[in-house]
């Protein structure tokens, strides 16, 4: 019984949350290969 | 400059799957003095391929007793490669691996005496990552005037090959390189937010056992850290120590590859970022075949090559890819948030 509610509570731990937060401003634009 | 045995415009692959038939496809169409050989384990996908490919493509021993060796072999099937690539690199010759397991790339790196000797030359790890990764990585670094950190992130999958390898990689052991040294953290840890070119956007990426750890610290030997992470979903890490609960899809979807350096320039630290948004089977087999014809021309060393070493012609390379058709992208407008 423990054993089940410790994996259950470590399953859960790992799947919740966000890793963090987008970048608020800014965005991609095609890479100018020669301009190194 | 290497010097392949057999006839010099003539190239195996070896793997017909999703990579496979593209890469195939990638090398007729950019190189018009080229022949393939297919070489699969399933007659018929061969058969399949070559009938799609018309009369520049034929099957391994098709031509019976006598016919040539090829200049280069590209191991496009899923791993091991290491004795296939020992046998052409004993025969002197060359070789192209989009291997993507640790081990293999590994044992791999390891033939680099072999391929030296035998005057050939063994690409390992011509694939979006590793492979492009490394590229792109060695463009941006070409920008600092010090790199100490290479940060590779990825989403999505090539064929079903590179599925499993993916559900793998999220159950294995991570590699890390911190501070010049190896470490070892659980695959699935680590979360971080990754924002990859439109139209992907952001996505919760963890440490996986991915192969970029272990080669950009020899390609770039002053590099402090790399890591490496990939994509999942909640149900992806919950079985990744699982087997496979659904069977692959037999192509893999929209992929992204996002690459982030950081160092010095005029006594700022700085992070630049760049990436792609491309099906992964499709951007692994344009960079395979660029490293193929660049091999079929004599334009890379003997020994072992790993992108983004800096005796290579990365931008010669990335040019290639860019009239093959992969966008590269770069992040701008604002400086990377990530912490990894």
């Amino acid at each position: 019984m423990a054993l089940s509610m410790a994996g259950m509570i470590a399953g859960a731990l790992r799947i919740r949350g966000k890793g963090g937060v987008p970048p608020q401003n800014g965005g991609w634009r095609e890479l100018p290969l020669d301009e190194s | 400059m290497n010097a392949a045995a057999g006839t010099g415009r003539l190239v195996r692959v070896v793997g017909a799957g999703a990579v496979g038939a593209r890469l195939a496809r990638a090398i007729l169409a950019a190189e018009i003095s080229v022949d393939l050989e297919i070489d699969d384990v399933k007659p018929d996908v061969t058969r399949a391929l070559i009938t799609g490919l018309g009369d520049r493509a034929r099957a391994v021993g098709e031509l019976g007793v006598g016919q040539p060796d090829p200049a280069v072999v590209v191991l496009a099937r899923p791993k091991s490669h290491i004795e296939t690539a020992s046998k052409a690199l004993t025969a002197g010759i060359s070789v192209v691996s989009v291997c993507d397991d640790v081990d293999d790339v590994r044992s791999l790196m390891s033939l680099d005496r072999l391929a030296r000797r035998n005057n050939a030359t063994i690409v390992v790890g011509a694939a979006m990552s590793p492979g492009l990764s490394g590229l792109v990585a060695r463009h941006l670094a070409s920008r600092l005037e010090h790199l100490d950190e290479i940060h590779v992130a990825i989403h999505g999958t090539g064929g079903p090959e590179c599925a499993i390898q993916h559900h793998r990689a999220l159950g294995g052991t991570a590699l890390g390189w911190t501070d010049r040294a190896w470490m070892e953290r659980p695959a699935g840890s680590g979360r971080e937010l990754a924002w990859f070119p439109e139209p992907i956007g952001a996505k919760d990426c963890y440490r996986a056992e991915m192969v970029d750890p272990l080669v950009l610290p020899r390609a770039f030997p002053e590099v402090e850290r790399v890591s490496a992470r990939m994509s999942a979903t909640r149900r992806d890490r919950l079985t990744a120590r699982l087997p496979m609960l659904t069977p692959p899809h037999p192509e893999g979807g929209l992929g992204g590859l996002r690459v982030e350096v950081r160092g010095h320039r005029n006594g700022e630290r700085i992070a630049l970022v760049a990436g792609l948004a491309e099906r992964t089977a499709v951007a692994t087999a344009h960079v395979a075949a660029v490293f193929a014809l660049a091999l079929v021309h004599n334009e890379l060393p003997p020994g072992l090559v790993l992108p983004g070493d800096a005796a290579l012609d990365t931008e010669r390379l990335l040019d290639r890819l860019s009239a093959a058709g992969l966008v590269l992208h770069e992040f701008v407008g604002t400086e990377s948030r990530s912490s990894w």
